[in-house]
């Protein structure tokens, strides 16, 4: 299950909850970025870099978890109804009128740590991991995260 | 592999990946409104990575074979009992995304119009960068879609009772409009600097020919500088890279027409009509010609 806020909006003056094992995600999966992007991992040791950073998203995801949302039926359904609430329910999300940036990254981290910990079992090519590591470090810099050194 | 977990993580990734880009997209307005063109700038290129990494999240979420989709997945979706079908534009969070997209492109051409050449280039080029991801986006949804429905059709178009075109079909459409939103917009575009050769190339004595993305240049020095205008007299198409310098102007091989190669103006006959200029940047020893 995934909370995100029901009218897209996330507060970013906010504390971050875990800020130093956030901080050691982002400083790996930049390191990983730029591995995929520069260097020539064979498979077995892109395999073994991954799900290293897995590792690293699993220690974020439970050091940011007391940041973690209540989720509460009756918003949900206020803020989404009709087939737009049962695609967001077959999909597992929840939705709050607004999340704080702690809360965004908790659940980010958790849905990452899964689809890190799964992706050495996927087929696709490095550009596609590329990406998506990418997009990893740029939700990350809008949150706030910062590498640590 | 567990399909449904990786299948809802990859739109969970999706859904982040959207509302990251929707916030820098709303971020544009107010670096606008503050003046601050490095801000517009490193919102749109933010935009842009994230619209490739939506992308790369529908590729993770649909990693598994089609006999899979349609024999597990989609009976499962068509189980919800949506009434019009589990079309992606339920998808509330990727619906905001757009609003925002088409909120930002309108406050870039209120503040700066629809000729591109008075754009501010950074911001003219991430724009065109980030609507390159978009198309690109696009291209890929059709792929994933094709790898999974085949000629099929969405369960929306199912529940619409559409006959004449599958789910693929329309999804090219998408490409195509996208692909169109903007291109159709801009009146111009601004200049942007190429490298065209070394300063040491360019002789003294006489015009020197050069190709800067597929147009034909020709370098000269004069009134103590180096010029750039296009290569043919406006007279005959005579290549001035076979004429030769008098003084300060260009001389045409063929009936000796003469140009000012800072104006490009026809300074004697039988040429009447000017040479189109080109701005030259001499930076060291390399030279670099605005188009």
């Amino acid at each position: 299950m995934i909370l995100l806020p029901g009218g897209g909006e996330v507060a970013l003056d906010g504390p971050l909850v875990g800020e130093e094992a956030l901080a050691r995600f982002a400083a790996g999966l930049d390191a990983l970025r730029d591995a995929v992007t520069n260097e020539a991992l064979d498979a077995d040791a892109l395999r073994g870099r991954i799900l290293g950073l897995a590792a690293l998203a699993v220690e974020a995801a439970q050091a940011a978890a007391p940041a973690r949302g209540t989720i509460d039926p009756h918003e949900t359904e206020t803020l989404a109804t009709g087939d737009a609430l049962i695609y967001d329910r077959y999909f597992d999300v929840e939705r709050a009128a607004e999340t704080s940036r702690a809360t965004f990254a908790a659940y980010a981290l958790g849905a990452w740590a899964d689809v890190l910990a799964d992706l050495p079992e996927t087929l696709l090519g490095r550009d596609e991991i590329a990406a998506l590591f990418a997009g990893m470090s740029a939700t990350c810099a809008w949150l706030g995260i910062e590498a640590a050194a | 592999m567990n399909v449904m977990l990786r299948w809802k993580r990859g739109h969970h990734t999706f859904a982040i990946f959207a509302i990251a880009e929707r916030a820098e997209l709303l971020a544009i307005e107010r670096a606008l409104h503050d003046n601050d063109e490095a801000k517009v700038v490193a919102h749109l290129r933010a935009a842009a990575v994230l619209r490739r990494a939506i992308a790369s999240a529908q590729w993770y979420a649909s990693d598994f074979p089609l006999a899979v989709y349609r024999d597990v997945l989609r009976p499962t979706m068509e189980s919800t009992g949506a009434t019009g079908g589990f079309s992606g534009t339920l998808n509330a969070d990727y619906e905001r995304l757009k609003l925002a997209r088409e909120a930002a492109v309108e406050a870039l051409f209120a503040t700066y119009g629809n000729d591109g050449a008075a754009w501010p280039p950074d911001v003219y080029a991430a724009l065109e960068a980030l609507h390159e991801m978009e198309v690109q986006a696009a291209e890929h949804h059709v792929l994933v879609a094709a790898s999974k429905v085949d000629v099929d059709q969405s369960l929306a178009q199912k529940a619409a009772g559409t006959t004449h075109e599958s789910a693929v079909d329309v999804l090219r459409e998408i490409v195509d409009a996208t692909v169109a939103d903007l291109s159709d917009r801009f009146t111009g575009a601004p200049r942007t600097k190429t490298f065209a050769c070394k300063v040491a190339d360019v002789s003294v004595e006489r015009p020197h020919a050069v190709n800067v993305n597929g147009k034909d240049l020709l370098l000269c020095h004069a009134y103590g500088a180096i010029w750039a205008t296009d290569a043919y007299c406006t007279h005959a198409d005579a290549d001035l890279s076979e004429g030769h310098m008098a003084g300060d102007c260009i001389v045409c091989p063929l009936h000796g027409s003469k140009f000012d190669p800072r104006t490009g103006a026809a300074l004697r006959a039988p040429a009447k009509d000017a040479l189109a200029v080109y701005p030259v940047v001499v930076e060291g020893a390399d030279l670099y010609v605005e188009l």
